[in-house]
């Protein structure tokens, strides 16, 4: 909340398959709280899939920037973090204090904000019992003031008491001193909101507060004491819990909302991979796909309606003299063929008998800088011999060859095992973030071995696609 | 040919153009294209040549050419020739409106070629050997999401005027009462996996009266999402 003094460094993990659908509910809208409209829109980073934060909820007002969990439990610190938009100031004043104390005043000026307007900050029941665990941390190490700053953050939220707990075991000064302060400050806030007749209590007020508390605890030797200097780049609320474990590895592929992604871009140092330039070759078609070949030349069906009568003969049958246009079962096929896919021309042979149906099949690889996407397959004729052959032994162009993908028709089907590369066969978190979002973006499906893709192109693996996903979406 | 109109694209939309130029009878054949729910087709339906008969179709990858122009129907043992919204369109001098015009198929795109032709060229003859001549008033308004670089650089051509929509209409927030204006105007303006559209606060001001805001968020944008819709504008308010 409000300016750092130092950036932490981030990293971003991986995330199971289709996070977007997942985490898109969860986005929340802090340009709907601010008092006054703003052009740029706040960039939301999932705090779920960054290392690096010591707590889940984070806002910084300067950067339009906002780091909430997009998960169902992540709702309570979203509301909190849109509390920070709505009251707290853009920028962090310059305090002759710990910043912590501030940090920890504020934290308590919005929950009791958010509880007076009847939206109370009630944790969900796991993230209740880490905070707890770091209440009851921070006891065991006799670092008091970082207990009883956590307890005052709590305010107005229903983890006030479990933090709070642990400190009746210790020695009755320090009881005494957090017990006073806690209701000091829970005091001193609500009536500086009432003498304005407003949710929260000024800045100023608040200021004053914290300047006060810092005091007591000075008095009391606990910011030397108990370290609270090793606190002093705290990134994100006192009053959050701890960021979550991440969700697991989904496809190989990173996935990633677009703010994280907009972030890593930020946060990398140096290292950029820029894809492969690729030709487009449409490699010899002699062949003519059998197995299919009856339904793929069928073009018309019969019809009750139309200008043109075709089949008279129907006529006392079922009505049906007219004849109207076949949509064709179509799809995409792109081939990874690079050395890591240990692909031969048999099997590459195999899955372009067996994706007849499929309106195009394409296979790419690359070497050094640049890389070939091959056209061997469209409609209903097939590349044979030597055609077949990779290109090379790297991958290089992937995100060029997905963004072809990505353009021809539904489905799009991408058999690769996943990994990435640009120019010289090099890989980089970037280029996989945007292979991954062309991925998502043109609906593809990536399946890692051959026999998938074929199993796929079967009737019954279409049907066992189309009922996932409708799955899926219910 | 009429003298072409270029417009170009501007942001904000000049709706006020857009209206002036759907009252011209000048104006023959429009595209206006744009992100969803910006009321493209709701301009088309409603600007200049109110209380008129306006045809109206959508296109699909599986719309038929026939499903168009027109096409036969056995009743009662005989085959009766019944106009599509192309072929009745010009012949009444309507407002003929397509939607999604990229989506159609090439035969039905082949159809657009005639028709969007000046009026003086253009013309369908029907499997029934009858030309059918555009009447006075005859207007093609076509809306969709994508831009026009998707047609055929002979048909983009046939367009009087091309417009990109970028924001609903000024009356369309006008429509909603005050405390959602100002939440639906921000929310518009935000990144695709965030924006709400004018629709969907439409419908949430609906829903409201009978089930309330909160349940009216739920119904509307799921419950995820409408909680968060929702919380933001309890404390916009507070």
């Amino acid at each position: 909340m409000g300016k750092r003094p130092k950036r932490r460094r981030v990293r971003i993990r991986k995330q199971s398959a289709y996070p977007t659908h997942r985490t898109q509910q969860h986005l929340p809208y802090p340009e709907l709280v601010e008092s006054e409209p703003n052009d740029t829109p706040y960039r939301i980073l999932d705090s779920n899939h960054i290392d690096g934060l010591i707590s889940n909820g984070l806002t910084n007002k300067q950067d339009r920037q906002l780091i909430v969990p997009l998960d169902q439990n992540g709702h309570v610190v979203s509301n909190h973090e849109l509390a920070h938009v709505k009251w707290s100031p853009e920028i962090w004043p310059k305090v002759r204090y710990h910043p912590n104390i501030f940090l920890a005043v504020e934290d308590a000026r919005v929950n009791l904000g958010l509880e007076r307007i009847g939206m109370p900050m009630q944790v969900p029941p796991s993230d209740r019992v880490e905070i707890a665990k770091l209440a009851f941390q921070d006891f065991q190490r006799g670092d008091y003031g970082m207990l009883i700053l956590r307890g005052i953050a709590s305010l107005g939220t229903d983890v006030e008491e479990a933090i709070f707990e642990p400190l009746a075991q210790a020695d009755p000064i320090i009881r005494e001193l957090g017990n006073d302060l806690r209701e000091s400050v829970r005091t001193r806030l609500e009536r500086a909101a009432d003498r304005i007749e407003k949710p929260v209590a000024s800045d100023r007020a608040t200021g004053k507060i914290a300047k006060d508390v810092a005091k007591r605890l000075e008095s009391y030797g606990l910011i030397e004491k108990c370290g609270l200097t090793s606190v002093a780049e705290a990134d994100g609320c006192l009053v959050c819990g701890p960021p979550g474990e991440g969700c697991g590895d989904g496809d190989g592929v990173l996935t990633i909302d677009d703010g994280a992604r907009a972030h890593t871009r930020r946060e990398r140092s140096g290292g950029d991979v820029d894809p492969g330039t690729m030709k487009i070759v449409m490699a010899p078609t002699p062949q003519r796909i059998l197995g299919n070949q009856r339904a793929l030349e069928r073009k018309w069906r019969p019809a009750a309606e139309g200008s043109v009568v075709t089949a008279v003969h129907r006529m006392p049958i079922d009505g049906a003299i007219f004849r109207r246009p076949i949509r064709h079962r179509g799809g995409t096929i792109l081939i990874d063929t690079s050395g890591s896919m240990r692909l031969s021309s048999e099997e590459i042979d195999r899955l372009v008998r067996v994706a007849g149906g499929a309106t195009m099949v394409a296979m790419y690889s690359g070497d050094g800088d640049e890389g070939e996407l091959r056209i061997i397959a469209k409609d209903g004729r097939r590349a044979v011999g030597m055609h077949l052959d990779p290109y090379g032994q790297g991958n290089i162009v992937d995100l060029p060859a997905l963004e072809w993908l990505a353009e021809q028709a539904m489905p799009r089907i991408w058999v690769s095992d996943g990994s990435v590369s640009g120019c010289g066969d090099r890989g980089s978190k970037e280029l996989r973030l945007a292979c991954a979002d062309v991925k998502r973006r043109g609906q593809i499906e990536r399946l890692g071995k051959v026999d998938d893709a074929i199993a796929r192109m079967s009737r019954r693996g279409r049907r066992a696609a189309r009922v996932d996903r409708t799955k899926k979406k219910s | 040919m009429a003298e072409k109109k270029v417009v170009e694209p501007r942001r904000p939309t000049d709706w006020a153009l857009v209206e002036e130029l759907l009252s011209s009878e000048e104006m023959r054949t429009m595209f206006l294209y744009g992100d969803p729910s910006l009321g493209k087709t709701y301009a088309a339906y409603h600007f200049g040549r109110t209380g008129e008969e306006i045809y109206a179709i959508t296109l699909t990858e599986d719309t038929p050419a026939a499903e168009l122009r027109g096409h036969y129907v056995p009743v009662e043992g005989e085959l009766v020739w019944r106009d599509g919204p192309f072929t009745a369109a010009m012949r009444n001098g309507s407002r003929l409106v397509i939607n999604e015009v990229t989506h159609g198929p090439p035969e039905a795109q082949s159809l657009l070629y005639p028709v969007l032709e000046s009026i003086e060229t253009a013309r369908l003859t029907l499997p029934t050997n009858e030309t059918v001549r555009p009447a006075p008033g005859f207007q093609v308004i076509c809306t969709d999401n994508l831009t026009p670089d998707e047609l055929p650089d002979a048909l983009q051509d046939r367009f009087d005027c091309t417009i990109e929509v970028t924001e609903p209409h000024p009356n369309a927030f006008d429509k909603l009462p005050a405390d959602l204006r100002q939440a639906a105007r921000r929310s518009f303006a935000l990144e695709s996996a965030r924006r709400v559209s004018i629709r969907r606060w439409l419908a949430i001001d609906r829903l409201r009266g009978k089930i309330g805001l909160r349940k009216a968020c739920h119904a509307v944008l799921g419950p995820a999402r409408g909680d968060q819709i929702m919380d933001a504008l309890n404390l916009g308010k507070a």
